[in-house]
């Protein structure tokens, strides 16, 4: 074997094993890389039913969910919100018994938690919830899941896709442009003005501050 | 060459232009000052240094590892392999575990904030989040300090978090013990103490509480209660009980004071309540407000403080000649005003050409300021401060002045008193020979650390012949390694308690936290010692802090106000005559000059990492005290000029009698070539990891002057170079402000900017932009800084640190450039280093520049523009390239190259297990190694503001709702914040202003931040 034919069957070989290399890199990708998660929904200590709760029975999500309202954390109640109605209702289920056990003994019920967001992310319920943003526009439709599972990618890249294309309107300003909508059919410029917004109403903010800081 | 780039180049020349018609006057570093073309082209060659030098001129390594290069690439690639392949797994298991009982009151992720009192008696807004104090704001409602904060007090939540806070009692050998163990022998021994020899000591407290447990327990026991202030400020009490008749120190109120005449005496730094008088002085310089009836102070002093540099007109003496100073102005004003018989006779002596010769200031001098008092007859005001041997003279001088001048009842307000400091040296001494008489048989010390700031005395000494010595406090110091028994003591935020810095303002102490370790405040021991139990020290507190019925609302507010007693005063001339010319005169020898620094004070700070680093706003060196020699001493010592290659300084040798410290030497413009300064509360021994050795001890040069009382300043002292050399780790050494100078700082005088507001605008820049003008759909937010009121006290620094999660690099780091505080305050000189003209500081933050030079070069948009005009930091994005500080003109980006969140200083070990993890704002990102970071106005205030706004269903924020941290701390209300955007904002009224200027204008970055010029008031003829 001369020296070039060997240098020419290493070159060979480099290329080979540089190729194979980025296959299994694609392909690791593939199988393993990012999938933000969605769809994951692990089974919680005591089978609360979000679609008995909220579908069946109708409870609304803040009565539970109180500080989505209030702060930038929507909460996991504390188990004296669940005693509020389990006191009389089905206070012999073996898992509302569970359930009292805790409760009595002081002993909080450690969930699984569902959704999960980087650090480095500000993202605020209130403002959410102000702006009159369904739940279900990122949960999905809780008020069917048996058992809770992440119905949204929550990747930056859906979190653009809705900041670019919606419309902040605040609840009070959506209850004023109704109202001259249907007295006039249709808002007037001027008159948007005057009752303290812009003509134009503008997206929501896209800014990096807005969740990174 | 097409039309663009003409235009390009013609504003390139209009650009230059106005850089070099500059005339070079103003300066920051001494040796900048009058510097040669080649030290600036060595400066200029050195921007960005990198290489730290030992004192032979060797580069220090930067870390010390034992891991080469090539290994440590080979186990990084080992590692990123591994890496690669864990990466793949699921994520792990997270729990959400909800309270079973909500608090009531308490929502998860919003702040709860409660009104309390910090031991100095400021009032506080404690911020809680999750059941942790994370910052304190002062309380805007407070009737004194009125929402201001100083830096020590911001530093205190770093204190209540240390780790080497003291966490269970410790009997001699170091070893823990239950408190009962330690409640019961204190208890069998103060039973068994034959009566008097039970002896508390303690520092100065202004507790009504505490006051009353101490008699109740003194009665009980049969105790002696001596309080030893560690600062002597003794004579101001005992100047108004001589000349006014009753003990007490009186209320000075600046907000009445048209002219104020300081002599050493630092009272916008440290002197008695900086804060008050801050806030108050300050109300007295809105000239950028249309007030026009703004105040003029002079000052005569030492060592250039902060006051100095506010002042509008300032002198250098030494401490001996206080006195003569005042006696001067008093004879000049004798002219006009009528003194007493006896009183008269003694000035005849200090006529102002006589005392100008001695002291080396203009005759016309002293004329003019007696003038100018004695124009504001009524309201003006006559202070000093200092701890030199003429402490008590000066003081009665003083209070002389101020009578003659009408002052007493207007600006000395008789009304109101300060509590404490009243307490004198010489019990403290009794104490001592009582000790050594074998006649105390338990001592209870209480957070003093005597064997420190009492160094030269033999209290340790005197301590061995204790059989029990109790030590109640925080941390250990040097006091409690005497101690037989060392108990921790609760942090303020842990107990309850009450304060009254001036009488009839009772603040109360509310507990944000339960105690994170096994401690008890002094009042619960008390309790406990008395047979009580410590539960009832609220009841205690309730019951002696004079609320009562409305207690309630009295926490909801944090203080209550009752009635009190006026301090009596009727002049007695005859003895403060005689005192006065007794005094010790002054003399030709070199004298020290000690003072309690801003950031250390008395020592007690000294384990606090903000405060160790917070540069000192006069030379801004960080981790060290120095000596503080005027070029001319130093030139004739021997020391040679630093250069922009030194890191280390020579050392100088200070002898005082039989005491000697070591320092190096740092240059200060405006001192007299016969002083050297020097900061106390350094070189302490036992002060943690943090403070332990860190520069030398100034306390150990004091002397007890012939009054028994402790002499700190003004003692004969001898400096010797000695051939050692050390590293000074100072974050200000421009060397070379690039021949700039009006277009950084802007100034003229009142006269001058009355007749024009525009006087001290010598540039006008009008510029244009390549760029498309931004359009901000809603607000843009500024801020605007008037340099008037600016007294550079470094309180916004240390709040800026405390909100934002600023990390602590360590001297090292610092000495490299890599201090990380996002604001700093630039401080500039114009004039001659032996003879300032004037003074200035600067306060330098992000300019959230609309042009931004950072944003264009970034390669990654890791720093944008936002749509409401910030100029945002994305720390996740960010691959650390630094080209966005190296474009930065302003110098505010900084890098982290360590993880420096790790650990203070890289010290003290900050993980999820460690208490000072607790301490961080869950708000604010914590940053990682290789990121750039920089202030952004408090960005997660913005948010939660504008977040409250659209709640409640409003396009835009209330002006005002919003404030920063450096704002809201402000004891000087310096700083106003808001929308830009709205014209009627109160930022944008400061900002419209025909003499707002902006740093560096003709750059054209167009910055969200102005500021208004600096107007030295020099009286109506100039």
């Amino acid at each position: 074997m001369s020296g070039d034919q060997m240098s020419s069957n290493m070159k060979k070989l480099i290329v080979g094993l540089g190729g194979l290399t980025v296959l299994i890199l694609v392909g690791l990708h593939f199988a393993y890389g990012p999938r933000w998660y969605q769809g994951y929904g692990p089974a919680q200590p005591i089978p609360f039913s979000h679609e008995r709760h909220a579908g069946q029975f109708k409870i609304p999500c803040l009565y539970c969910h109180a500080t989505a309202e209030y702060s930038a954390f929507s909460s996991v109640p504390g188990l004296e919100t669940c005693m509020n109605c389990h006191t009389s209702v089905l206070p012999d289920s073996p898992w509302i018994k569970e359930v009292v056990k805790h409760y009595e003994e002081n002993k909080p019920i450690e969930w699984v938690k569902v959704h999960v967001l980087p650090d480095f992310v500000h993202f605020n319920h209130r403002a959410h919830v102000a702006a009159g943003v369904e739940c279900q526009t990122c949960h999905g439709p809780v008020e069917k899941m048996a058992q809770v599972y992440q119905y949204s990618k929550l990747s930056m890249g859906w979190c653009m896709d809705c900041h670019r294309n919606t419309n902040y309107v605040t609840p009070q300003r959506r209850e004023l442009l109704t109202k001259l909508q249907t007295l006039n059919g249709g808002p007037q410029p001027e008159w948007v003005q005057w009752i303290g917004g812009q003509a134009e109403v503008h997206n929501a903010d896209v800014s990096c501050s807005t969740c990174h800081y | 060459m097409n039309a663009a780039e003409e235009e390009i180049k013609e504003l390139r020349k209009r650009q230059e232009k106005i850089l070099t018609q500059s005339d070079r006057k103003m300066w920051s570093a001494v040796e900048e000052h009058g510097e040669s073309p080649e030290l600036r082209n060595q400066a200029r060659a050195k921007e960005f240094v990198e290489l730290l030098k030992d004192a032979d001129g060797r580069p220090v390594a930067e870390l010390n590892t034992g891991v080469s290069r090539r290994d440590f690439f080979k186990w990084v690639s080992a590692a990123g392999a591994l890496m690669t392949s864990s990466a793949c797994t699921r994520r792990p298991k997270d729990l959400l575990i909800p309270f079973v009982n909500k608090p009531e009151g308490y929502t998860y992720g919003a702040p709860v904030w409660y009104a309390s009192t910090s031991p100095s008696g400021l009032g506080v807004l404690v911020k809680t989040r999750e059941g942790r104090p994370i910052k304190l704001e002062g309380n805007p409602d407070h009737p004194q300090s009125k929402g201001g904060l100083n830096a020590q007090t911001q530093a205190e939540i770093l204190n209540l978090y240390n780790p080497e806070r003291l966490q269970a009692p410790l009997d001699q050998s170091g070893k823990k013990i239950s408190w009962s163990n330690a409640d019961e022998t204190i208890k069998s021994a103060l039973a068994a103490a034959p009566a008097g020899s039970v002896r508390l000591l303690s520092g100065d407290f202004t507790s009504p509480s505490l006051a009353s447990a101490i008699r109740n327990f003194s009665d009980r026991y049969k105790a002696q209660h001596t309080v030893l202030s560690s600062l002597p400020y003794i004579h101001l009490a005992r100047a108004n009980e001589m000349i006014g008749g009753s003990r007490g120190i009186p209320e000075f109120d600046f907000t009445k004071a048209d002219v104020v005449l300081s002599v050493d005496c630092d009272f916008l730094g440290s002197w008695l309540r900086p804060v008050e008088f801050t806030k108050a002085f300050s109300s007295r310089r809105n000239l950028h407000r249309e007030n026009k009836d703004v105040n003029r102070l002079f000052c005569f002093e030492s060592m250039l403080s902060t006051t100095g540099t506010s002042s509008d007109a300032r002198y250098s003496i030494k401490p001996s000649q206080q006195l003569d100073v005042l006696l001067a102005v008093a004879s000049e004003l004798s002219k006009v005003l009528r003194f007493d018989p006896s009183f008269q006779e003694i000035l005849s002596s200090y006529s102002s050409d006589k005392v100008g010769a001695a002291v080396g200031i203009a005759p016309e001098v002293f004329q003019e300021v007696a003038m100018a008092l004695a124009e504001a007859r009524g309201k003006s005001l006559v202070v000093a401060g200092g701890f030199g041997p003429q402490a008590l003279e000066a003081q009665l001088a003083c209070m002389a002045i101020n009578v003659v001048l009408g002052n007493i009842g207007s600006t000395v307000n008789t009304g109101r008193h300060l509590v404490s400091y009243e307490q004198s040296e010489v019990r403290f001494q009794e104490l001592i020979q009582d000790a050594m008489n074998a006649q105390v048989s338990v001592l209870i010390i209480r957070e003093s650390d005597a064997a420190y700031t009492r160094a030269n005395s033999d209290f340790a000494k005197a301590c061995r012949k204790i059989p029990l010595i109790v030590y109640l406090g925080r941390e250990t110091n040097d006091t409690s390694k005497l101690a037989h028994l060392v108990l921790p003591e609760s942090h303020f935020l842990e107990a309850w308690g009450d304060s009254e810095a001036y009488s009839g303002i009772v603040s109360i102490q509310q507990p944000a936290i339960q105690p994170i370790f096994d401690s008890r405040s002094f009042l619960e021991c008390l309790l406990v010692w008395m047979g009580s139990d410590q539960t009832k020290a609220k009841d205690y507190v309730q019951r002696h802090s004079g609320v009562g019925t409305a207690w309630e609302k009295t926490l909801r507010d944090g203080f209550v106000q009752r009635s009190q007693a006026a301090l009596n005063f009727s002049p007695r001339w005859s003895a403060a005559a005689a005192a006065i010319a007794a005094a010790p005169k002054s003399g030709n020898a070199m004298e020290l000059v000690s003072y309690a620094s801003i950031q250390m004070g008395d020592g007690s700070f000294a384990n606090n990492a903000w405060l160790m680093e917070m540069p000192d706003p006069i030379s801004k060196v960080t981790w060290d005290n120095f000596a503080a020699l005027s070029p001319a001493t130093a030139k004739k010592l021997g020391i040679r000029e630093r250069k922009p290659s030194d890191d280390c300084v020579d050392q100088i040798e200070i002898k005082s009698g039989a005491s000697r410290i070591k320092l190096p030497v740092f240059l200060i413009p405006g001192l007299r070539d016969d002083v050297v300064g020097v900061a106390l509360g350094y070189g302490r021994r036992e002060a943690g990891s943090i403070g332990s050795g860190v520069g030398a001890n100034a306390f150990a040069l004091g002397r007890q002057a012939a009054t028994g009382e402790l002499q700190l300043s003004g003692q004969e002292v001898e400096v010797v170079k000695i051939g050692e050399k050390h590293l000074l780790a100072c974050t200000q050494r421009h060397f070379d402000i690039h021949g700039r100078d009006n277009d950084i700082l802007q100034r003229t005088t009142l006269a001058e900017f009355l007749k024009d507001p525009k006087a001290a605008k010598k540039i006008e820049f009008e510029g244009e932009s390549m760029y498309e003008k931004f359009h901000y759909p809603g607000h843009r937010w500024g801020m605007s800084i008037d340099l008037n009121k600016c007294t550079g006290c470094h309180a916004c620094v240390i709040s800026c640190q405390s909100e934002n999660n600023v990390p602590v690099v360590g001297k090292d780091q610092v000495s490299r450039g890599r201090y990380m505080g996002w604001l700093r305050l630039d401080l500039y000189h114009w004039g001659e280093p032996d003879n300032l003209e004037a003074s200035s500081f600067e306060p330098m933050l992000c300019q959230q520049c609309e042009s931004a030079p950072c944003e264009t070069v970034c390669p990654v948009l890791a720093t944008v523009h936002s749509s409401d005009g910030l100029n945002d930091m994305v720390y996740n994005r960010c691959v650390g390239t630094r080209y966005c500080a190296n474009n930065c003109p302003y110098k505010v980006r900084h890098f982290n190259f360590f993880q420096y969140s790790d650990a203070l200083a890289g010290k003290v070990n900050v993980d999820a297990a460690s208490p000072l993890a607790m301490m961080l704002n869950p708000d604010v990102t914590v940053r990682t190694r290789g990121v750039m970071e920089k202030c952004t106005f408090c960005v997660q205030r913005i948010r939660k503001g504008v977040d409250v706004f659209k709640a409640k269903g409003e396009s835009k924020v209330e002006d005002g709702a919003i404030k920063t941290a450096c704002q809201q701390s402000c004891p000087a209300d310096a700083i106003s914040f808001g929308d830009i955007n709205d014209p009627n904002s109160d930022v944008s009224r400061m900002a419209a202003k025909a003499q707002s200027f902006k740093v560096l204008e003709v750059l054209n970055t167009n910055p969200s931040v102005s500021y208004l010029p600096r107007v030295y008031n020099k009286g109506a003829s100039s």
